[in-house]
């Protein structure tokens, strides 16, 4: 090698380091451009306006100007100052934790029970991923049906099995059991997930260290807390930081069921954001409130990769 | 290896350099494209309706030698794609635009204005909501109020007649409710808004006045606007005229209820009469005046679209020529009476051969319509369910009526000064 760079002339040395340089560096930079650039204008760039816009006053009219006046931390100060957006942010937080517990619990028990060998497993293994697998507008539709107080499914049958308070019972006029109806909703659909995620983790889980146990005499939900969840953490939290992001994005299922009413009570944060920017025109509010739920699934994301990382050493 | 490198680069700066070039160029060849128009039209709830203005849109472009590039945009999301397109700069040429989105589009400049020779021939009501500053911002494309739309088997064998005002709304309620297994009014809760607002009116109040400045000032928590909306909540939680999940009902949810023989009357318009009267033997189904307020009044609010040309229109010559197409006698009449409204002209209305049923829409809409205060603030009242939430609140006992229409006030005029 080094008898080459001596007997090649200068000029050629240079050609060929700059080749060398090119495919080493510039050219796998390249190839990653378009994808990078893809990312950059679907994730990076929105967080980023969104994040400008926050501190601005921006309106419908100043997107025509494109002039928009900055007002430091007005927006921020106006979305902590109101009672109305606070309750939205501990609406949203609660009943994203209540969703998120639901989901996490109905997930985990599914999956134990799928990962036994009965007859039907996977008959009841497709059934369990159809929710799942149905887009979030049509079951919210479908469910919003289920529950309407004159002739929904859900209170005929709970009518029908002598529940006479069920017989135009209306699931949507208090916000508590407004929520209990939505989250049935959200949880139906999310459980899939996590039980088939679970079921990964448990079948990876080697037979022997449960057949040690039992021999041990360890019951089955011994066996539960004291080696499969435990073996499992990581997956469980990484679930478990996911279910939280997706608790608190929820729309759809809200906003078909009841719009966040009745009078906006079950009104959550990705609503109100949605309502300031598209029907109020306040883009810098609803920018604000944007970043508010940025900051929190950051902060819980951070929380829970922390987590992670100390299980891992 | 080299040669196989050398390709692949070559290869991806010449799709960058095309991909650059066709940008530039697609931008050039939409301001060269002299004759053709996107027109945004709210979706027909019928293909009837769909095939209908095809054909119109199929006989403008071969008078004009036009194209026009012709897209249904459905009422439930229509609000946010206009927004979305001003926001962006990427708007259509035409629209359809419903008449409390004009004030609040129109602005911030969205809207050319129309040149409109004679303003008398529309109707008052529908013309003013798309005029806040006086100005004509849309033409009025068609049109349509609400009246009564009872059953008429179950009222004639109760003896019940039509009400004619407010006292005997709850009297022929009461008897319904206490002669029959049925619901007897939709009070509804999530769609009170076309519902409780003219009650005001027909209290003898006004929602808000405007001063001589031109400015406007809520009046809505008047004794009258407290009375109406009292009356309105009343027949929910004293007389029980609706079931409890009415408090979350829209309109549709009472049309089922009307349709399925569960409830005798509600509020509707000519679409929403022609939908529980189709294909329907079990009850016939009568049509009267809105029933009086106090005052006498049986004002209602005057719905309908207009068709708006947008300020940042390609082709605004062309735009103006496809409304101006639209709104010909003979087409807008063909169209109004399809989906059951009727023309946005007096002498269109006067023109068509009406049935009973249409002669009362007619009357509600020509005598007792008026517009919702032609201010741009009325969109953000509606989104932010200023009205709903009050009377849902109510509905909930959670709030008198003085206490929520003294709030509603007060973020009126929030909006107002805005």
């Amino acid at each position: 090698m080094s008898g080459i760079e001596i007997t090649t002339p200068l000029h050629v040395r240079r050609r060929l380091r700059g080749r060398r340089l090119f495919e080493a560096r510039i050219l796998p930079a390249l190839f990653l451009l378009p994808a990078g650039l893809f990312v950059f204008g679907l994730t990076v760039w929105p967080v980023f306006r969104a994040f400008q816009l926050s501190f601005t006053d921006a309106n419908l009219a100043m997107f025509t100007t494109g002039e928009f006046n900055y007002v430091g931390l007005n927006q921020y100060v106006s979305v902590f100052t109101s009672t109305f957006f606070r309750s939205v942010i501990l609406r949203t937080a609660v009943f994203g934790i209540a969703c998120v517990a639901l989901t996490m619990t109905v997930g985990i028990s599914v999956s134990l029970l799928l990962n036994r060998d009965f007859k039907g497993r996977t008959v009841l293994a497709i059934l369990v991923i159809l929710p799942w697998a149905v887009p979030r507008v049509a079951a919210a539709i479908v469910w919003q049906w289920m529950f309407h107080d004159q002739f929904g499914l859900m209170n005929w049958l709970l009518y029908s099995a002598g529940f006479e308070l069920f017989r135009g019972f209306a699931w949507f006029n208090q916000p508590v059991i407004a929520f209990t109806a939505i989250a049935i909703v959200i949880v139906w659909q999310s459980f899939p997930f996590i039980a088939v995620s679970m079921l990964a983790g448990l079948q990876s889980i080697p037979g022997e260290i449960h057949d040690a146990a039992m021999i041990d005499g360890a019951g089955a939900w011994q066996r539960i807390m004291n080696i499969t969840l435990p073996m499992l953490k990581s997956l469980v939290l990484v679930l478990t930081v996911i279910s939280t992001i997706w608790a608190f994005k929820i729309f759809d299922q809200v906003f078909v069921m009841t719009a966040g009413g009745p009078a906006r009570q079950t009104e959550l944060l990705a609503i109100t954001t949605w309502r300031e920017a598209f029907t109020q025109h306040n883009f810098g509010r609803a920018s604000a409130l944007a970043m508010v739920m940025f900051f929190i699934l950051a902060g819980i994301t951070a929380v829970y990769l922390r987590l992670i990382r100390e299980e891992e050493a | 290896m080299r040669t196989i490198t050398r390709t692949i680069v070559r290869t991806f700066v010449l799709l960058l350099v095309m991909t650059v070039l066709m940008a530039a160029g697609q931008r050039e060849q939409v301001s060269e494209e002299s004759n053709e128009v996107t027109v945004w039209i709210m979706q027909p709830g019928s293909a009837t309706l769909q095939t209908m203005l095809e054909r119109f849109t199929e006989e403008f472009e071969a008078e004009y030698d036009a194209s026009v590039n012709l897209v249904f945009q459905p009422w439930g999301t229509a609000h946010d794609a206009f927004t979305t397109a001003i926001a962006t700069g990427d708007v259509p040429d035409v629209a359809e635009m419903g008449t409390t989105w004009t004030p609040e589009f129109g602005a911030i400049g969205a809207f050319a204005p129309q040149e409109i020779d004679d303003l008398s021939q529309f109707i008052e009501a529908v013309l003013e909501s798309g005029a806040p500053e006086g100005i004509p911002l849309g033409v009025p494309w068609y049109a349509g109020a609400r009246a009564l739309i009872y059953n008429r088997t179950v009222f004639d064998e109760l003896g019940l007649s039509a009400p004619e005002n407010w006292e005997d709304l709850i009297v022929a309620g009461q008897t319904i409710r206490a002669e029959t297994d049925m619901y007897a009014f939709s009070v509804v809760g999530a769609g009170a808004n076309h519902f409780v607002l003219p009650k005001v009116w027909q209290a003898g109040g006004e929602i808000a006045v405007q001063q001589a400045d031109g400015s406007w000032e809520a009046t809505i928590n008047s004794p009258e606007g407290v009375a109406a909306f009292e009356f309105y909540v009343s027949m929910f939680t004293e007389y029980g005229f609706a079931p409890a999940g009415a408090l979350n009902w829209t309109v549709a949810d009472a049309q089922t209820a009307f349709r399925n023989g569960d409830l005798a009357m509600f509020l509707g318009l000519g679409p929403n009469y022609g939908v529980v009267t189709r294909d329907n033997d079990a009850f016939e189904v009568g049509v009267a005046l809105m029933p009086a307020g106090p005052s006498g009044r049986r004002d209602t609010f005057a719905g309908g679209s207009h068709l708006v040309r947008f300020a940042g229109s390609r082709n605004p010559d062309l735009a103006q020529a496809y409304i101006d197409f639209l709104v010909q006698d003979e087409r807008i009449a063909e169209f109004a009476s399809e989906v059951g409204f009727f023309p946005g002209t007096v002498e269109g209305i006067e023109a068509m051969d009406l049935n009973e049923v249409q002669t009362v829409f007619a009357e509600m809409l020509l005598n007792h319509s008026r517009s919702y205060p032609p201010n741009a603030a009325w969109g953000r009242f509606e989104g932010a369910q200023l009205f709903t939430s009050a009377v849902q609140r109510m509905m909930q006992g959670s709030v008198d009526a003085q206490t929520a229409l003294n709030e509603v006030a007060r973020e009126m005029n929030q909006g107002f000064a805005q």
